[in-house]
């Protein structure tokens, strides 16, 4: 069972996706209830993959926006509250083994969510977060939040393998 | 043209793009190997766009530049010393998360 986040990055999360195996089944794709864009891409890259995997399946869903670009940093604490108080059920729910996130700010209260569930004993996830391609020298928001609390960060570029030592690189990947 | 789905016909007709330096117009338009140059509004400037249209100009895959010097690149710009900047190989990813999930 696997989450996925997506947001400004989903062509990028989607190459991710496209090499997976179908042991990677179902998908649950987690998006921001402000995302338009999003949804038609997944579903255009889920239509093709079910022309190749006879049983693919996945589900999607919405989930309130933690943060507008640029927001004040008050008024996004409380949003992201509240995207946390949406997500916990909906993690709940869907006890997810592996999370994989790919920087927008939808993602940190799932993963919140999740790391909740697991210490309470409920389901253990794994989190993988993937820094997006844009982000060569520094981290973004939800990078520098996630690098703590996930089990594997991905970066794309060898300077910020350099900065952030507990980081992996894998090379070009998207 | 609005929101198109797929700029991807358009591009393969290209001879030359200009673009500005979101991440995916950059990366599309550089894997179908078609020469670019990156317009930086300085006004609008998108910190996370800055930083990956400056690392493709330092490595050589594209032209760099704001809307006032647009003109003076398109008169003097040498397309042949771009350099290519192959896509990226998501099976390594999916290596790697097989590897960590466990399945082998």
């Amino acid at each position: 069972l696997l989450v996925f986040f997506t947001g400004g990055h989903t062509t990028e999360i989607l190459r991710l996706l496209s090499c997976l195996s179908e042991s990677y089944s179902p998908r649950h794709y987690v998006l921001a209830d402000s995302d338009n864009m999003s949804e038609a891409k997944i579903r255009s890259f889920e239509q093709k993959r079910a022309e190749t995997f006879s049983n693919s399946q996945f589900t999607l869903d919405r989930i309130p926006r933690s943060r507008e670009v640029r927001q004040s940093w008050t008024s996004s604490v409380v949003t992201t509250l509240y995207s946390i108080l949406y997500s916990v059920p909906l993690t709940y729910r869907l006890k997810p083994d592996l999370i994989l996130c790919n920087g927008p700010g939808t993602c940190v209260p799932v993963c919140i969510s999740a790391l909740l569930l697991g210490l309470l004993g409920i389901k253990r996830a794994i989190i993988v977060y993937v820094e997006s391609i844009c982000r060569v020298e520094t981290l973004s928001l939800s990078g520098k939040i996630l690098y703590y609390f996930s089990d594997y960060f991905i970066v794309q570029w060898p300077d910020l393998k350099e900065k952030y030592p507990k980081s992996v690189y894998l090379g070009r990947i998207v | 043209f609005r929101f198109k789905e797929s700029l991807a016909e358009d591009l393969m007709r290209a001879d030359l793009v200009i673009s500005h330096a979101g991440a995916g117009s950059c990366l599309e338009t550089l894997e179908k190997g078609k020469p670019l140059i990156v317009v930086i509004n300085e006004k609008l400037m998108n910190n996370h766009q800055l930083e990956l249209a400056e690392r493709l100009h330092k490595g050589g895959h594209v032209l760099y530049c704001n809307c006032s010097t647009l003109v003076e690149t398109l008169q003097f710009m040498d397309l042949s010393k771009l350099k290519p900047f192959p896509p990226g190989q998501p099976d390594k990813f999916a290596l790697f998360l097989d590897k960590i999930v466990g399945f082998q």
